[in-house]
């Protein structure tokens, strides 16, 4: 069902983010990130944080990582980040 | 950066948890799940971390936590709702507050400090006693303050102000002023004027745009010699009486003179020095010492006033004044003769520039001498300025 979803998406040349529950990264200037729609949080220490997102693994690399807020559908954490890797299931 | 709920913690309350578990994680995971706004999460460890929570939710969390597998123990607990329950426990310190802010409110309706701007040739001093003539001054009530009726009245008092507003900020009255412009002489072309030497000089350059030059370049002229004469031929009557425009450069000479004592009187403390303490209190004041506060001789008073006041916020009418009295004997000592030589070469420099006045200085020589323990330095200039300068016929 997502996968034709995503395939009536990309067909119809719309962005992917319009999809209800696509998980959606900003990052502003290398001290902040925002995820949206996150399922759950896998790990988090002050270097590594590991969201899981549907079929994807989101993993920010950093120092002094913290978590500001969170809740259901957003996380916002913020320190040095070094790396963010995307890892697809 | 601070949590987006930073705020509202602050508001409602707010308790910095230490959440420990195998998997802290797992925790606000859950608390995310519930609706528990979780903030500030700082990991110490790979099985513990720091979270901030609101206290509406901490019994809630504490369920959670069990349910992680975690333990959670709140630290400390912060926010107005908190501060609240600690003054109802100590209903001394509740009262105290709330009879604190009863008096700075009650305090507030009174005028406790007025500031002038925008004046700049009447002084503050005639502003402020009209304003007391009007009624304002420190502690009066200020709603009972109408600014328009007042306006007027230190209007009419003061005519050289143009505009003038009172606004209230707290206790502070802010009086803002606009002084009248005074109205520019206008330029009569018919009027009788000639232009006179200023001082004497050796003239270089005539400029006459109106009238008749009396003088020619080379000629030497004295103070109140006329230069350009308001008259003019006519066709009609011979004559007819212009007003005089120009400018007469010439050569004058200067010879400017300063003198000041070789030795200078210096102040020594010779016992030591006493303070006395005094209490403002709105007009009265309540001194901590006996005896007038009348200054002995050789002794300087230096006072230090303290006011109870935020700038920009409020003015209680409460201050502490310090009062320090330091008893000197003055001994003569020779000054630095160097240093007061070129401290008066540089007042003679200004004084010929002020009188020089846009002209310019071609040449100036200083000399030094003593005579009489006084150091007298003198100033010889040559220059080269315009010196006509209008005067009726």
């Amino acid at each position: 069902m997502r996968r034709f979803s995503e395939r009536v998406m990309e067909r119809l040349g719309l962005p992917e983010e319009l999809l209800d529950g696509t998980m959606r990264l900003t990052m502003t200037g290398g001290k902040q990130v925002r995820i949206e729609n996150h399922q759950s949080l896998l790990e988090f220490t002050s270097e590594v944080l590991e969201v899981a997102a549907g079929r994807q693994r989101l993993r920010v690399i950093g120092e002094g990582l913290r978590i500001i807020s969170m809740d259901s559908t957003a996380l916002l954490a913020e320190g040095r980040i070094l790396t963010v890797e995307v890892e697809s299931a | 950066m601070s949590s987006p709920y930073a705020w509202l913690y602050r508001m409602e309350g707010s308790a910095l948890c230490r959440v420990s578990g195998a998997i802290p994680a797992a925790f606000l995971n859950r608390c995310a799940a519930a609706g528990v706004p979780v903030g500030d999460v700082e990991p110490e460890s790979e099985t513990q971390m720091r979270v901030t929570i609101p206290l509406r939710a901490l019994q809630r969390a504490r369920r959670i936590a069990l349910r992680s597998q975690c333990e959670l123990t709140a630290l400390e607990e912060s926010g107005a709702r908190v501060l609240g329950r600690r003054l109802a426990r100590r209903w001394v310190a509740a009262v105290g507050a709330l009879a604190a802010f009863a008096l700075l409110a009650w305090s507030k309706l009174y005028i406790w400090e007025i500031e002038v701007t925008g004046n700049k040739t009447v002084s503050t001093g005639a502003i402020r006693g009209v304003l007391s003539d009007c009624g304002v001054g420190i502690g009066t009530f200020w709603p009972d303050l109408v600014s328009d009726n007042l306006r007027s009245e230190v209007l009419v008092r003061l005519p050289q102000l143009a505009w003038a507003t009172v606004n209230i900020h707290g206790s502070r009255a802010e009086v803002i002023v606009r002084e009248r412009i005074p109205k520019p002489a206008l330029f009569d072309p018919d009027e009788a004027v000639d232009l006179v030497a200023e001082r004497t000089g050796f003239v270089t350059e005539v400029r006459a745009l109106n009238g008749t030059a009396k003088v020619k370049p080379g000629s030497a002229v004295l103070p109140g010699e006329t230069l350009i004469a308001g008259g003019a031929d006519s066709a009609f009557s011979g004559s007819r009486e212009v007003h005089a425009l120009g400018s007469v450069t010439a050569e004058t000479y200067y010879e400017l003179y300063a003198a000041a004592p070789a030795q200078a009187q210096v102040r020594t403390q010779s016992e030591k020095e006493k303070t006395r303490w005094a209490v403002l209190i709105g007009k009265n004041r309540v001194n901590f010492y006996r005896n007038s506060s009348i200054c002995p001789d050789a002794c300087d008073k230096i006072n230090t006033i303290w006011e109870c006041r935020i700038r920009g916020l409020f003015t209680l009418p409460l201050a502490l004044v310090r009062e320090r009295y330091t008893p000197y004997v003055c001994t003569r000592q020779d000054r630095d003769k160097n240093a007061l030589r070129r401290e008066m070469e540089a007042l003679l420099h200004a004084r010929l520039l002020s009188a020089v006045d846009g002209g310019e200085i071609e040449q100036e020589t200083y000399t030094c001498s003593e005579a009489a323990g006084r150091l007298v330095v003198c100033l010889r200039a040559r220059c080269s300025e315009n010196i006509a300068k209008e005067q009726k016929k």
